[in-house]
């Protein structure tokens, strides 16, 4: 399986196929509480996704439910965010953190938090039926399941907003422990995998500073044309290969751009990436990224494209690591909102990977209630 | 020849008890934006507004302005999203699940009877919201702060 939208998590598994039933009712459970004594929200994603791959046998074909559960709470300035996942072997905590408003405008996070280095992973998270396709850019692949970039921090996320007439500008830092670098222990070949520090197994795993900033421009205080840049540095360490540790700084810019109804969206990584051991210690560079559009047609129909392609990923031995990497990519297809809160979306892809080319067909069915 | 007249003029004059009714049929509306009468708010600039409503930070001489959302009328919501938000239903939706999902930010809340919502206006620091002027104008304890579309409706 290749995985443009595969789920692959091991944090706590749960080994029956009601997972996903008795996750909603341990989240309700919980959260209920919550609500009783603070103004709160509770959002459910429910998802159902058919993948096949070119070369794979029909019988081969995954169907794949997920159930994506967000709640939120405030009391004065205080607020606490949750997001969890379950699919139908497994359950994940991806954002869990506690925050102070000091103003409308400005709060700090304490917790598990997405890395705001990549603007589709803080936009969309994980909720499939807010992205305008079904798959996400190989740049904002989640780290576990085997994206090149940390995309959890355990630490800090500090974001700002300054108001400038008709304009504003977003700054955000996060600060916190980033990933290590597990080799393909099992031999599936899926390559090795970036995993997070796991908030119930903090002992767990080698992890090190990681820190982000990002500025953003709106170029309409309103919150959707906009463009920024990032830059960030981590230093990974490596277990079950050759190497030591990996130090990788990133730095680029997306933006997002809308006019009439056509919406672009875009972003370039600029990598550099320097592997300890196995006699290694040159720097590599590689540059990756993305151009995203839709376009809304006859109301309730959003046709959609992406590109996607890599440079200098060939020779680099830390993309060599990630087996699951697809250097070059070109989708299309086509969104259908049949109803308020519900879409259908068809998914075709041309993929360029590491371990070979392949073409992709994705069916899904996703929703967000209320 | 004079029933041929009689007939064309008897079309006529149905043709015009048809338009006069049409027309009187057709109401002045107002839509204008509420606040309780003890609130320190006055005015909002139309940018203000749509990010109030959008669910968005705004304040105004550091007081947070929260919006509530009056869908008790179909058709003040559909002007409401015409004139205030510029955006389809559907697409206003998802923006606000999408800031709550990203932020965890409140989205603006909802209400269906509008006597609950001048209740909640009433009792909540910085709240607006949008009504049709000739409801606002009957409720002495509500502000008026600004007409924001004036027009015809069936």
């Amino acid at each position: 399986m290749h995985g443009a939208g595969n789920q692959e998590r091991c944090s706590i598994p749960v080994t029956n196929p009601r997972g996903m039933a008795a996750c909603l009712g341990l989240a309700l459970c919980l959260w209920m509480p919550c609500l009783a004594y603070a103004d709160g929200n509770l959002l459910a994603f429910p998802e159902l996704g058919f993948e096949w791959n070119s070369g794979d046998d029909p019988d081969d074909a995954v169907f794949s439910p997920l159930l994506d559960v967000f709640g939120s709470a405030h009391r004065g300035r205080w607020n606490a965010l949750v997001e969890a996942i379950a699919t139908d072997h497994d359950f994940h905590i991806e954002r869990l953190h506690l925050g102070y408003d000091f103003s409308p405008a400005s709060t700090l996070r304490l917790g598990r938090i997405h890395n705001p280095l990549s603007y589709w992973v803080m936009q969309y998270h994980h909720a499939n039926y807010l992205r305008p396709s079904i798959s996400s850019p190989e740049s904002a692949r989640f780290d576990d399941d085997g994206g090149i970039f940390p995309s959890h921090l355990a630490g800090l996320l500090f974001s700002t907003e300054q108001v400038l007439g008709e304009r504003s500008i977003d700054y955000t830092l996060a600060l916190g422990t980033g990933p290590e670098l597990e080799g393909d222990h099992d031999s599936s070949g899926g390559g090795a995998k970036l995993h997070a520090i796991d908030l119930f197994r903090p002992g767990e795993g080698r992890h090190r500073f990681n820190a982000t900033a990002r500025v953003a421009l709106h170029l309409d205080n309103f919150g959707e044309d906009q463009v920024g840049a990032f830059v960030s540095r981590v230093r990974v360490p490596v277990a079950g290969t050759v190497y030591d540790a990996v130090n990788l700084s990133v730095g680029g810019a997306f933006l997002h751009w809308k006019r009439s109804s056509l919406a672009l969206t875009g972003s370039l990584f600029l990598v550099r990436d320097v592997l300890e051991g196995a006699g290694e210690t040159r720097p590599r560079h590689f540059a990756t990224g993305y151009l995203h559009a839709d376009l809304p047609v006859q109301g309730y129909w959003t046709l959609f494209g992406r590109l996607e392609r890599s440079f200098g990923e060939g020779g680099d031995p830390y993309v060599g690591l990630l087996a699951q990497f697809i250097a070059r990519r070109d989708v299309a297809g086509v969104r259908w909102d049949f109803s308020a809160g519900q879409a259908v979306k068809l998914e075709f892809s041309n993929n360029h990977g590491l371990t070979g080319d392949f073409r992709q067909i994705l069916l899904n069915w996703s929703a967000g209630f209320p | 020849m004079r029933r041929r007249l009689a007939r064309v003029g008897l079309v006529v004059l149905f043709l015009l008890v048809a338009f006069v009714q049409g027309v009187q049929a057709q109401e002045d509306r107002a839509l204008v934006l509420v606040a309780d009468s003890e609130s320190g708010l006055d005015h909002l600039s139309p940018r203000q507004l749509r990010r109030v409503f959008l669910g968005l930070p705004v304040e105004v001489r550091g007081q947070p302005v929260r919006a509530l959302l009056n869908t008790s009328d179909p058709l003040l919501n559909r002007v409401f999203l015409q004139k205030v938000v510029f955006m389809s239903q559907r697409r206003y939706a998802r923006q606000l699940l999408s800031l709550t999902f990203r932020t965890g930010r409140r989205r603006p809340q909802a209400f269906r009877d509008q006597d609950q919502m001048v209740r909640t206006l009433h009792s909540s620091v910085g709240a607006i919201a949008v009504m049709w002027k000739r409801d606002a104008a009957r409720d002495g304890s509500l502000k008026i702060m600004q007409t924001l579309w004036r027009g015809r409706l069936p």
